[in-house]
């Protein structure tokens, strides 16, 4: 029987998954809550999960395995999860404007995103392979459901079930190498995993090789790295734009952290093997997504491509298994989430109904209709393609030299080269607002002050990062693993 | 490899009783009327078109799909309920705890009207 | 006190951000002029007590600077330098010793000045909030240059300063020459900025920081480490101050980046008194006295400096000689000016580079405000000729305008007289008797055509038309206010420098570091052998003649006529020096032509060869794939399906039945991603 106590540091994902429920349930009872009163509900809860996080936080210091191994807290899990509950809690203010205008329930809705960051949370804790499964499918199927929220439109359908049904064809091929890892090494808990499977490789096991290969392509479905990025543009384009914004922000650092905890520390003594399928993944998400993102007219699935590219960037950081590496990643994650939301945010507050002002060609002119508007998006674009002084920049920077200090010049160069290559389409929107005329002359109307907030906020917030990094380093630095076996 | 025994016999057990149940049942069953088996009801209500080129009511998947949650989750019962004696009082609380999540799911279906047939 | 140094470039950083985002478009012009002057007048009045605080304490009676570092900007990791892996880091920083006071000083005082009078200038002109956002802009740039307590910071405000100045310069955007002037600034100062970046990335690559108090003492400790041969026979302090020096011609018009400075002028007045007389231009000479210890251990450089400085000092006043453009005048003027200090400064006279510096700010400041006001009452008139006697209509302006001259022309106890004759003592005392022939030729020009400007504007009859001569008034008192401030600061500023008394020298000692060894400087003790009065004597006698010749000149009732004969008498030398020597001619024929004449060529390489075969190759390329890889569903997966349908048989129709859909197809790419993966590992895979 675990000590009560475990429990006790358990209490932030307790907390954020009963919130969840309530917010179900009471959205149940007669005409239940409206929306505002469900998101303040949702966002108070956030705030004190947030605080019990920060009070686990003080009362761990180093890291604590928890339930016979199968849980642990730690530096690296907690980054993740307050980075995490940032980007829900910017999610649902995106959501707030919208959710009222599309005229859907959203009890549900802000219930799903509170258990679907429950998930998430787990994740980032998750030290045995099925807990971190158990984990990834709460996020899931949230996840799914919340991309057909919309259940009147074609694409919100459409997305869902793409999404559903390849998330779980996914999942299957995770579980499956799971198994496979179990049966060659005996143990799903990362720590005996990495010695077992060291083992299980010098006596020749063909699971092994079977059995990582299966569980990486599923994570890097989750992630979306080339080739198992198919079901993003798709996904992203139909989902709700909050959910996009959350599916590009939360749900792929969620990912990413149980793909760096995997690799590390489950497969951190096979590294000689992964590595190359690693680099091969990154320089590919990098080329195809960069590549891809070239001829999109949609802003949304521009995005999406353009995410697939910075999973291989991430990828990249992962693969220099360094300390550098790690930081890095860790890094340009939290500056990834500011400005993709941001990124969102434009994209969302410009949209017109069902689907309109999505285009390249629906920013024509924003300089002038919308200039503070205008100069918000300049920043995101100019960040994601990783000139300073934004965020984008001393990531993308500390990445490179990662990459380059272990080894991996060529990859650095396929980074450098398609970072080159995704101005072009970035900035083919900077050319849309300043230099073209707008058929209208309006300003683009405000329509939420929440959204106005999540917007002004994440450009400060990517300028910071690209004007003073250093106290964000060392956040990042907190968060650092170590490669088993190394 | 010894291990994997019982597995071999539980397989050796499920094909040995499919088949002979299925062997029985085409020996003992009356031969005759294939038509009328055919049927999809076979209490004699007429089938009003082909159940391929015509759809079902979407609520029997609703309820189909509930009856299967629950369905499952039960199964978890019966393990806890073999060893509850171990388990104890921290098996009991986590039982209720599960049951009490299920329950917020049937609250849930239930106010919001899945289980209404109209 | 000294700790909220930080806030001092903050306050006008904040009225910037304040007119030109927050509040843009929503203001008065009284508002504006509040928010932009008051935030200044705060930053001054700090400045003042944060001198003061530092003046009365301990660091300042040990000879220390005040240092902080506020944070960290670039974390850039370790690099390799000579002596070991150092840890690169570059934060923001401030330090308050002597020479950041003065300047801090020079800077809020004057710029305040400026504000206050800007507001009565610029009244009824077009874009009030957009011109104080760029004035509060360049005021919070420059401070962040005199305040830094590294390059990194320095070369922040340097650009922050040459973007204000950019705007500034091309402030009548509607307008053609404007925007052409400050493009040009724009980029002459982008040749000097270049060299500049290259001597830090040398200082980097040798030291691992670009913090004053870190290089500065190490050096002075122990020269040898930057005297063996770094690269091109020369030593590093050599290239290094070459660089500098490089840079500090663009920024502060000299031979051969002063092209630009004359064309400034195009900006409103104010911004030629605070940027391109008072400020911005004399961050150079700033430089090149903070980085003293390097210039004292490249003796053969800094020799360059003064015969650079002495030989723009005198040219420049030589063009000074023949224009006709009041502004143009001063512009010129201006450049001599700067040529002075960058003498002081190559002599190793730094205290008499930034002492002149301080009393230049005053006067110059005074002289261009003084032909603002001119400008003003005549309507936006700049030619001189069409001036004269407008002494009694502006009488403040003339009487300060006046006390401006007599300063520059280095008239006792005006405020130029003590620094110039602090520069021209030390070119004797270093027994460097032709640029002491140069500079006092200069003072001698100088004076010469401050008073030939004098006289046209202000003396004889009124040539201009009817029109102006009746739309004539004196300004209002927020203009005629800073005039007379200005003027008694050109008055008294001199007095700090009083000979024998020299409390300035003292002050900025703890600035100028000796370096070690035989390096020592000997012409400082060496100057003061001779007697001081004797040159000083000779200097004011020198102006004193050159003021009278003007006077008989241009003097009286002559008008244009006495300058005329002069000019039939000698037509080849005034067409040289109306013409400016044809620098801009010259510099048009070979250098921006052959920048054309190259870029042609390179625009017919790119033409035919990189846009025919590379750029249109790669686009096509690039095209086709990312058309392949957004048509790949389409046909190489559906390829794939028929494939698979037709080699299997009729079975497989059910399957395709299930794959028609384009899910379908991603799953099956999903497997074929797998087996890729399988693929390359079975490929790449180490024992």
């Amino acid at each position: 029987m675990p000590d009560p106590q475990e429990f006790l540091l358990l209490a932030p994902e307790i907390l954020l998954a009963s919130a969840g429920l309530l917010l179900l349930l009471v959205g149940t009872i007669g005409r239940g809550l409206g929306n505002r009163h469900s998101a303040v509900v949702a966002l108070a809860s956030l705030f004190l999960t947030a605080i019990d996080l920060y009070a686990v936080g003080r009362s761990v210091p180093g890291s604590r395995l928890l339930f016979h191994g199968t849980f642990v807290i730690d530096g690296f899990a907690l980054f993740w999860k307050s980075l995490i509950l940032i980007a829900t809690a910017l999610t649902i203010l995106l959501s707030i404007r919208y959710m009222e205008e599309a005229g859907y329930r959203a009890g549900e809705y802000y219930a799903l995103l509170l258990l679907a960051s429950s998930g998430m949370l787990l994740m980032a804790s998750g030290y045995s392979l099925l807990t971190i499964w158990i984990a990834l499918e709460t996020m899931a199927l949230a996840s799914y459901i919340l991309a057909g929220y919309f259940k009147r439109h074609l694409r919100s359908n459409e997305a869902a079930l793409k999404y559903f049904i390849l998330g779980a064809l996914s999942s299957g091929i995770l579980l499956y190498g799971i198994s496979l890892l179990y049966g060659a090494a005996g143990t799903v808990q990362l720590g005996e995993l990495a010695r077992g499977l060291e083992l299980a490789r010098a006596q020749g096991s063909l699971l092994v090789p079977l059995g990582w290969i299966l569980l990486s392509a599923g994570l890097f479905f989750k992630v979306a790295a080339v080739p198992f990025h198919i079901w993003t543009p798709d996904v992203y384009v139909g989902a709700p734009t909050p959910i996009t914004a959350y599916l590009a922000a939360a749900s792929k650092a969620a990912s990413f952290a149980i793909l760096i905890r995997i690799f590390y520390e489950g497969l951190g003594t096979l590294y000689g093997d992964w590595k190359w399928i690693l680099a091969g993944v990154a320089a590919a998400s990098m080329i195809w997504g960069n590549v891809a993102a070239l001829i999109q007219d949609n802003v949304k699935r521009m995005l999406a491509y353009s995410s697939i590219a910075h999973a291989g960037y991430v990828l990249m950081g992962v693969l220099a298994a360094s300390e550098i590496g790690l930081w890095s990643v860790l890094y340009y994650l939290l500056a990834y989430t500011f400005i993709t939301m941001g990124a969102f945010a434009m994209v969302l507050l410009l949209e017109r109904r069902e689907y309109a002002g999505e285009t390249c060609a629906d920013y024509a002119g924003l300089a002038q209709r919308s200039p503070f508007l205008a100069a918000m998006m300049v920043i995101f674009l100019v960040a994601l393609t990783g000139i300073p002084p934004t965020g984008g920049f001393f990531g993308k920077v500390y990445l490179f030299a990662a990459a380059v200090q272990a080894g991996w010049t060529w990859l650095a160069a396929v980074g450098v080269v398609t970072s080159a290559i995704s101005l072009y389409y970035y900035f083919r929107i900077v050319v849309y607002m300043y230099q073209t005329d707008s058929a209208e002359a309006t300003p683009v109307p405000l329509r939420a002050p929440a959204l106005v907030t999540v917007i002004t906020l994440c450009a400060v917030a990517t300028l910071v990062l690209g004007l003073y990094p250093e106290p964000f380093i060392q956040i990042a630095k907190s968060g650092l693993l170590v490669v088993a076996g190394r | 490899m010894t291990s994997y025994l019982p597995i071999l016999v539980f397989t050796l057990v499920a094909v040995l009783f499919l088949t002979a149940a299925l062997l029985a049942a085409r020996l003992l069953r009356h031969a005759g009327s294939a038509s009328m088996n055919l049927e999809p009801y076979e209490c004699g209500n007429e089938a009003l078109t082909f159940a391929h080129d015509h759809r079902f009511s979407i609520r029997y998947y609703l309820i189909a799909v509930l009856f299967v949650i629950f369905d499952v989750e039960t199964v978890f019962l019966f393990p806890w309920a073999v060893l509850f004696d171990q388990l104890a009082l921290f098996g009991f609380i986590e039982m209720m705890v599960f049951l009490a999540i299920l329950v917020v799911g049937y609250v849930y279906i239930w106010n919001r009207g899945a289980l209404r047939w109209v | 006190m000294h700790e909220l140094v930080w806030l001092i470039p903050v306050l006008p950083l904040l009225g910037a951000l304040l007119n030109g985002v927050v509040l843009k478009g929503r203001l008065g012009k009284n508002a504006v002029a509040w928010v932009a002057c008051g935030l200044v007048g705060l930053a001054a009045l700090l400045a003042l007590l944060v001198i003061g605080g530092y003046l009365g304490s301990p660091e300042h009676a040990a000879h220390q600077p005040f240092e902080r570092d506020y944070y960290t900007w670039m974390p850039a990791g370790a690099i390799t330098t000579p002596d070991g892996v150092k840890d690169l880091t570059v934060s923001v920083g401030f330090l308050v010793d002597p020479l950041s006071c003065v300047m801090l000083f020079v800077v809020t005082f004057v710029g305040f000045l400026i504000h206050l009078y800007s507001v009565g200038y610029m009244a009824h002109e077009d874009g009030f909030q957009r011109y104080f956002t760029y004035l509060n802009l360049f005021m919070g740039a420059m401070l962040l240059l005199v305040l830094g307590n590294n390059y990194a910071v320095l070369f922040v405000g340097w650009e922050g300063v040459g973007l204000c100045s950019y705007l500034l310069i091309g402030f009548y955007f509607k307008q053609d020459f404007p925007p052409y002037a400050g493009r040009k600034a724009f980029l002459v100062n982008r040749i000097g900025d270049f060299a500049f970046v290259v001597g830090l990335f040398a200082l980097v690559s040798s030291f691992g920081t670009l913090k004053f108090t870190e290089l500065f003492p190490r050096i002075a400790a122990n020269p040898a480490l930057v005297q063996g041969s770094y690269v091109l026979g020369l030593s590093l302090a050599s290239f290094v101050t070459l660089c500098l020096f490089i840079g500090a011609t663009g920024k502060s018009a000299q031979i051969p980046l002063f092209v630009w400075l004359p064309d400034a002028m195009a900006g409103p007045t104010p911004v030629s008194a605070l940027i391109h007389a008072a400020t911005m231009v004399t961050a150079g000479v700033y430089m090149v006295a903070r980085s003293n210890v390097l210039y004292q251990l490249a003796p053969e450089i800094s020799q360059l400096v003064a015969v650079i400085g002495a030989a723009t000092a005198l040219f420049a006043a030589t063009i000074g000689l023949a224009q006709t453009d009041i502004k143009k005048v001063l512009a010129y003027s201006t450049v001599s000016q700067l040529g002075y200090m960058f003498l002081a400064a190559g002599l190793a006279a730094y205290s008499a580079a930034v002492f002149h510096l301080m009393t230049h700010a005053f006067f110059k400041a005074l002289l261009f405000l003084g032909s603002g006001s001119v400008i003003h009452a005549m309507g936006g008139e700049q030619d001189m000729r069409k001036m004269g006697g407008l002494k009694a209509a502006l009488p403040q302006t003339y009487r300060t305008f006046l006390i401006g001259a007599l300063a520059i022309a280095g008239i006792f106890p005006f405020a130029g007289f003590f620094s110039k004759d602090e520069i021209l003592h030390a070119a004797l005392g270093r027994g460097q008797w032709a640029l002491y022939g140069v500079g006092l030729l200069t003072a001698a020009l100088t004076a010469f055509y401050m008073f030939r400007a004098v006289y046209m504007t202000f003396h004889g009859s009124f040539r201009g038309s009817h029109e102006q001569e009746h739309h004539l008034h004196e300004s209002p008192p927020t203009m005629t206010v800073p005039l007379w401030i200005l003027a008694v600061g050109a008055v008294v500023a001199g007095w700090v420098g009083f000979p024998g008394w020299n409390v300035f020298e003292h002050f900025l000692e703890p600035v100028i570091l000796r370096p070690a060894g035989p390096a020592e400087a000997e012409g400082a003790v060496a100057g003061h052998a001779i007697g001081a009065l004797i040159p000083a004597i000779v200097a004011l006698t020198v102006a004193a003649l050159a003021i009278f010749a003007a006077s008989r000149v241009f003097g009286g009732d002559r008008g244009l006529e006495g300058g005329r004969a002069w000019a039939e008498r000698f037509p080849r030398v005034h067409r040289l020096l109306s013409n400016k020597y044809w620098v801009d001619e010259l510099y048009d024929a070979t250098v921006v032509r052959g920048f054309w004449a190259t870029a042609r060529g390179l625009f017919r390489f790119d033409a035919s060869f990189i846009d025919g075969l590379l750029v249109n190759g790669a686009r096509h390329v690039t095209v086709a794939f990312s058309l392949l890889s957004g048509v790949f569903d389409k046909y190489v997966v559906d390829g794939l399906v028929n494939l698979v349908g037709t080699t299997l048989d009729a079975g497989s129709r059910t399957l395709r039945r299930v794959q028609s859909g384009s899910v379908g197809n991603y799953a099956l790419v999903l497997a074929m991603g797998m087996f890729a993966l399988v693929c390359l590992y079975m490929a790449l895979r180490q024992g």
